[in-house]
């Protein structure tokens, strides 16, 4: 059955490994010339000098330009990489997953197969186990690279790994696995390759976007604190905003206010830095909400379970609907 | 001796549409077995439930006494199945597809298989969708075989070839038949295909059997009559009158003799099997509302 899987869907195997191989070649080269203007730009010794806070520590210093120079230089090109990577497991789910059995069905191939001595069961659990495995190895292959790869920006950027939440740690390889289910159940089900592939791609999609935006800030209660010492490496979740001492909002007009106030009263003083202390006498400060950057693995195990959660029921659904439709 | 193909009171529906409706059917080991029927007679469908890819509504079927659903492990191996419209990979090679059958089947005879097509000078090495209609065909019944299956159930296998190609495939098919004593179901809505490598006869219309057993008996159990215009009320009440049809003239029945001889202002002629399935198939559905319509022979060839 391992044959015979190969030998169906050799195509698509080739494909997939080129475009990894491809995928992975950018990513070393690029990796490479990054990491060596890292160092030669200054930014490497910035970077582990600072340590964790390297925010806070650059700012005002010799270092807040090195640093935003070389985020700056590789800004378009990580989106971009960011990009491509997040479009890999809807390629996965909709242009090998969802015809995995739909195409089967549509060409009524499912009947030869079924006609063998093997049961329904054994044909379908070999045929996935062997893309689940393959994709699992893949992905977890893929990922390793993609975080050797970002490191570092996560050194000098400001929101450190989280910026990169969705291609690295555990969280991709649970996308993958789960386009892959999708788009199986949903060509199992729906038996036709096109409406199979779109609803993989709408469904992907849209679970990804109700995790990912609306779910994930919630995993853990966010920390309130300073807007000006969120540690580098947090990730913000709100603008900006004042509180008085009572934890009562207070707005924007009346803070502007109050320093007009504190401007005409006492004009020698008034400058950036005694506005703050003045508004912190009144009890008012400048907070933010934000999840600490040592969340971030608890984060991406959390959404990395979501995922495989997800997966591993899709995959039973499958194998139930197979039994239970014949 | 358990039968090679048993049903009883075996009934499919898809959603409110019935396909099977009570089913039985008992075909003995060892037969060539002709499944005709109009198209959406329920055909496909008992060969699919005999096969195990689907599950009975009602009732039950066995293959060999053994129930495809609850032992796929025991049933498969022992049945050789051709799908409708013959389905293969049509990106395999033929040698790439003896493969694919070699690493699932336990029985599989490979150098059989080979052999057969070889002596049809089908080149092992092009892929399947490469060959022409009649080569994919013994292609498909070439890995049929290969299985040493107990029994062959056959879905249209005739359907969309040539008259030479039909020929040759019978023909591969019955010299199987002859070396290995297999039992064979070969479902089709033609007819004359079947007349001369067919030993059993069951007429499946409007999802229950209408008629089953072996073709000699049958033929000889029935007869055409032909005499003056007649009361058609009369006849149609009739059990024994499966079919009639009137002209002002005369009336031409077919009907079934019970160990009775037919009345005798009646001329008596013996019946063709192609004349019998056609009375069966365009027989009212007794008590059934919905009458279909007969079923002309053009539809049947």
């Amino acid at each position: 059955m391992i044959w015979v899987t190969w030998a169906q869907h050799r195509r698509e195997a080739l494909v997939s490994g080129l475009i990894l191989t491809v995928a992975a070649a950018l990513l070393v080269i690029t990796g490479v010339i990054m990491l060596a203007d890292f160092k030669s730009s200054g930014a490497a010794s910035c970077a582990p000098a600072a340590g964790p806070a390297v925010g806070v520590f650059a700012t005002g210093t010799s270092c807040e330009p090195v640093l935003g120079a070389f985020f700056g230089r590789w800004f378009s090109l990580t989106q971009t990489a960011w990009l491509a990577l997040m479009t890999l497991p809807v390629l996965l789910g909709v242009f090998i997953a969802a015809p995995l059995i739909s195409r089967e069905f549509e060409q009524r191939t499912y009947l030869f197969a079924w006609s063998q001595s093997i049961t329904r069961l054994r044909w379908a659990v070999v045929k996935l186990g062997l893309f689940v495995t393959v994709v699992l190895v893949s992905a977890a292959a893929l990922t390793v690279l993609v975080m050797w790869w970002h490191s570092p920006l996560e050194l000098a950027g400001h929101d450190g790994p989280w910026a990169a939440f969705d291609i690295q740690g555990l969280a991709p390889i649970g996308y993958a696995v789960f386009a892959l289910s999708l788009g199986t159940l949903a060509g199992l089900v729906i038996r036709r390759t096109i409406p199979a592939m779109a609803l993989t791609l709408f469904g992907f999609v849209g679970i990804r976007v109700l995790i990912g935006a609306l779910l994930r800030p919630h995993f853990m209660t966010a920390v309130t604190g300073s807007a000006l010492d969120v540690k580098q490496g947090s990730w913000v979740l709100s603008a900006s905003y004042y509180m008085d001492a009572l934890g009562h909002h207070v707005t924007f007009e009346r803070v502007n206010q109050m320093v007009t106030v504190y401007a005409s009263t006492d004009p020698k003083t008034f400058n950036g830095s005694t506005v703050m202390d003045y508004l912190h006498q009144q009890g008012i400060s400048l907070l933010t909400d934000y999840q600490p950057p040592d969340r971030f693995w608890t984060f991406q195990l959390i959404e990395a379970a979501l995922f495989f959660g997800l997966a591993i029921s899709l995959i039973a659904a499958s194998l139930w609907w197979l039994q239970r439709r014949a | 001796m358990s039968a090679a193909l048993e049903a009883s009171a075996l009934t499919k529906r898809y959603g409110a549409t019935p396909a099977l409706t009570e089913c039985d059917l008992r075909i003995p080991a060892g037969h060539v077995v002709a499944l005709v029927g109009p198209n959406g007679a329920g055909k496909t469908t008992l060969l699919h439930l005999a096969m195990g890819f689907l599950k009975p509504t009602a009732g039950e079927i066995k293959v060999f006494g053994w129930s495809p659903q609850a032992q796929p492990t025991i049933v498969l191996p022992r049945v050789g199945f051709l799908a409708q419209d013959r389905p293969l990979y049509r990106r395999f090679k033929v040698r790439d597809l003896l493969e694919f059958g070699r690493r699932l089947n336990p029985r599989w005879d490979g150098e059989l298989a080979r052999l057969r097509l070889e002596r049809l000078a089908i080149p092992l090495h092009r892929p399947v969708g490469k060959l022409s209609g009649g080569q994919e065909a013994q292609v498909a019944l070439a890995l049929t075989l290969a299985k040493k299956p107990d029994m062959l159930l056959l879905d249209e296998p005739l359907s969309n070839l040539d008259p030479l190609a039909r020929r040759e495939f019978m023909q591969v098919l019955m010299d199987a038949v002859a070396e290995e004593g297999l039992t064979v179901v070969l479902s089709s809505h033609i007819i004359a295909d079947l007349e001369r490598t067919c030993d059993y006869l069951v007429i499946l219309a409007q999802g229950q059997v209408q008629l089953a057993g072996e073709i000699e008996g049958l033929l000889d159990s029935h007869r055409t009559l032909v005499g003056g215009p007649s009361d058609r009320a009369l006849l149609e009440r009739d059990p024994s009158v499966i079919h009639s049809s009137h002209t002002p003239r005369q009336t031409t029945m077919l009907v079934k003799l019970n160990g009775r001889p037919a009345a005798g202002q009646w001329e008596e002629h013996h019946v063709g099997l192609e004349a019998l399935v056609l009375a069966y198939l365009s027989r009212p559905s007794g008590d059934s509302a919905a009458r279909p319509e007969p079923v002309e022979p053009a539809t049947l060839q």
